[in-house]
């Protein structure tokens, strides 16, 4: 519940802005009044609204849970069930690491290597064994998609 | 009439074939396996479309999409999963007929319905459709500008989660489609001077981040997707479908009953597989005349209604994307990419500008009927055998796979970090209950609704009022302004009282410190 009502105003804040800078850019001649700010401040408006009123209503449902008795047990209902556990947040880092580190790799090694490094890593995390067989799959796969891509499809892989 | 002939020709095609009938089997191995989505699996598709014409791309992908309604009751019947949203009730009475040794009996019905259902679905497209897009040519921009507003809405409104919430992240997504080029004065904006924004943000790697990177993220640890578990052989699904013809008759009404659900729930924008298979269920439960059997202990309407709800969501969902060029769907919205990047835009002017197109696809929906037809006759034991797919090549495999499909789009390595992106955040979004269809939906047709937007206003001189005065802009106001106000209402009380009864039960129960279950 927390996490909703942080990322609420968080939302909130980047709403107003998006709206101020786009209020900023200048509308030509006939456009007056409806150039190319005026969008951006209607959706940062509607966003922000919405925004505060989740907001809002979280922080309220926020205050029932904690009046309510300890034994209740609400919170351990109303709380953390919405919220991102412990594992996934680990996943989301390693997927994302994984993925930065080959894109930057490609143009030194090779699409094919950095690729082959990213199935590597991420089988091996979810218990591939034994490692000669999680190499041997992850090059054939990756090899595999190169050639599919850039012979099929004419892609080029220059990074 | 001759336009159907020649859809027929153009499907007919034998790379258009080829395609279709692959799709149809991909779709149903996807939908077989839980924690797979077929929404996942079309945007993998994507890429792969960028280099073919239409016929074959949009051939591969209704595949997929028929396979993919008729597949999840393979695992919903056999292991009491359903491997995806659409197949949710379908193993309330599937799979105690499993139990009772009749798994093949179960399937046959699913898949015959599922047929049924899905061509009863071409029909009502093949029917609606043309009419439809005779009205919408007398949309003006200030209806197409309302139109595309009240679609939003919808789709906010019913997808999982609050509509406020929905709103929001239709907002964010309308947001990022600002980023670029102003769509009348080409003035830059959010670009922070440098060049690569310019181009905007392509919506497609932020699909194929949201529907692929999520699903990796949650099913990145060690172990299979499935748990070992025993899979109940299969071994006469011949006969299985024999015997549900025996039962064509019984279940005749229901089928037709359930599609008529499917296709009405498929037209409108938002609503998924998973409604028009309970709505489907509930209707059968409540129609239902002599039951031999009780719902929920192996009835066969409880198989047939809901799959022939879901296949018959095909056609409908496929109506206010060609017709409106507004997906209802994740699996349209990622087909209206398809065309868009193809040259074509959906609306009332595909019709008549491209009738090939569109008649090749109705073509293509009933091909892919044929070839479920003939997966269901033949080849059921071996899907049954695929639902345990090892999870531990298939995430990596997808990673990279959004990673090469957001790159083919345009050789670009910033559409990859868009991809990443896009996927993190829709990670969060789900886990935060923000729903992420409206946010791509928003992301889609916001440069439309944009231009619509500031072009009424142009012609209408910068009268505001401009959207009111028109009779059908105003409807489709009044009709969003009713539904979102009845909405916010709804929510509003409903959460609250929900945290009440939660706490009033808990004061009743306290002394025993055990959880409450909700």
């Amino acid at each position: 519940m927390i996490g909703r009502i942080v990322f609420g105003c968080c939302l909130v804040v980047l709403a107003i802005a998006y709206g101020v800078v786009g209020d900023n850019y200048p509308a030509m001649g006939l456009q007056e009044g409806f150039g190319p700010g005026l969008f951006p401040v209607i959706i940062a408006g509607v966003v922000a609204v919405f925004a505060v009123l989740e907001t809002v209503q979280n922080t309220l449902i926020l205050r029932k849970i904690q009046k309510a008795p300890i034994e209740s047990g609400v919170a351990a209902v109303a709380g953390p069930a919405s919220g991102v556990d412990g594992h996934e947040f680990i996943s989301s880092l390693v997927i994302v690491t994984a993925v930065v580190a080959a894109v930057l790799l490609m143009p030194v090694i090779g699409f094919v290597a950095a690729s082959a490094g990213l199935l590597l890593v991420l089988s091996m995390v979810m218990g591939m064994r034994p490692l000669w067989k999680s190499v041997a799959i992850s090059a054939l796969v990756a090899g595999s998609l190169h050639l599919i891509f850039s012979k099929g499809f004419d892609v080029v892989f220059a990074f | 009439m001759e336009f159907f002939v020649q859809g027929i020709a153009v499907a007919l095609e034998p790379l258009t074939l080829l395609l279709t009938a692959v799709g149809v089997m991909f779709g149903i191995v996807i939908a077989a396996v839980p924690g797979l989505t077929v929404s996942m699996a079309v945007v993998l598709l994507l890429p792969f479309t960028f280099g073919m014409a239409s016929g074959p791309a949009m051939g591969l992908m209704l595949g997929v999409f028929v396979g993919g309604m008729a597949g999840g009751a393979i695992s919903a019947i056999l292991i009491n999963i359903p491997g995806n949203p659409a197949s949710i009730v379908t193993n309330l009475d599937g799979y105690p007929m499993t139990l009772q040794g009749r798994a093949d009996l179960a399937l046959g019905i699913a898949f015959l319905s599922s047929i049924l259902g899905g061509l009863l679905g071409l029909i009502a497209l093949v029917l609606i459709a043309p009419q439809l897009a005779d009205f919408a040519l007398l949309f003006g921009a200030a209806e197409q500008a309302a139109l595309v507003l009240l679609g939003l809405t919808l789709v906010a409104g019913f997808s999982e989660g609050s509509i406020v919430r929905g709103l929001a992240s239709a907002g964010i997504g309308l947001a990022i489609a600002t980023v670029g080029m102003d769509p009348i004065t080409a003035a830059p904006r959010y670009t922070f001077g440098t060049v690569a924004l310019q181009q905007g943000i392509s919506f497609i790697p932020v699909m194929i981040g949201l529907f692929a990177i999520p699903i990796a993220i949650q099913n990145l640890r060690p172990g299979s997707l499935m748990e070992p578990v025993t899979i109940p052989v299969v071994n006469n699904a011949i006969a299985g479908i024999k015997e549900a013809f025996g039962h064509l008759r019984s279940l005749a009404v229901c089928i037709l009953r359930s599609s008529a659900v499917g296709v009405v729930i498929g037209a409108i924008p938002g609503t998924g597989s998973a409604i028009a298979a309970t709505l489907g269920y509930q209707y059968a439960e409540r129609f239902s005349r002599h039951p031999k059997v009780p719902f929920g202990k192996g009835n066969p309407e409880g198989i047939s209604a809901p799959e022939a709800a879901n296949s018959a969501l095909t056609g409908g969902a496929l109506i206010p994307m060609l017709i409106l060029g507004i997906p209802g769907d994740p699996v349209t919205a990622v087909m209206l990419g398809a065309l868009i990047i193809q040259g074509l835009a959906p609306g009332p002017l595909l019709f008549q500008n491209n009738p090939d197109v569109v008649y090749g696809l109705f073509g293509s929906y009933g091909v892919a009927l044929v070839v479920l037809a003939a997966v269901a006759i033949f080849g059921i034991p071996l899907f049954v055998k695929t639902i345990k797919i090892p999870a531990r090549v298939l995430m990596p495999t997808i990673v990279l796979l959004s990673i090469i499909g957001s790159y083919a789009l345009s050789n670009s390595v910033l559409d990859i970090w868009i991809m990443l992106g896009a996927g993190v955040l829709g990670f969060y979004m789900q886990k935060w209950r923000y729903p992420i269809l409206p946010l791509l939906l928003a992301l889609i047709l916001g440069p439309i609704l944009e231009e619509q937007f500031r072009m009424s206003l142009i012609i209408g001189l910068g009268d505001p009022l401009i959207f009111f005065k028109k009779p059908i802009s105003l409807a489709f106001i009044i009709l969003l302004a009713v539904y979102l106000g009845n909405q916010i209402r709804q929510e509003w009380h409903h959460r609250r009282a929900r945290v009440d009864e939660l706490v009033g039960r808990a004061a009743r129960e306290s002394g025993t410190s055990k959880p409450i279950s909700s």
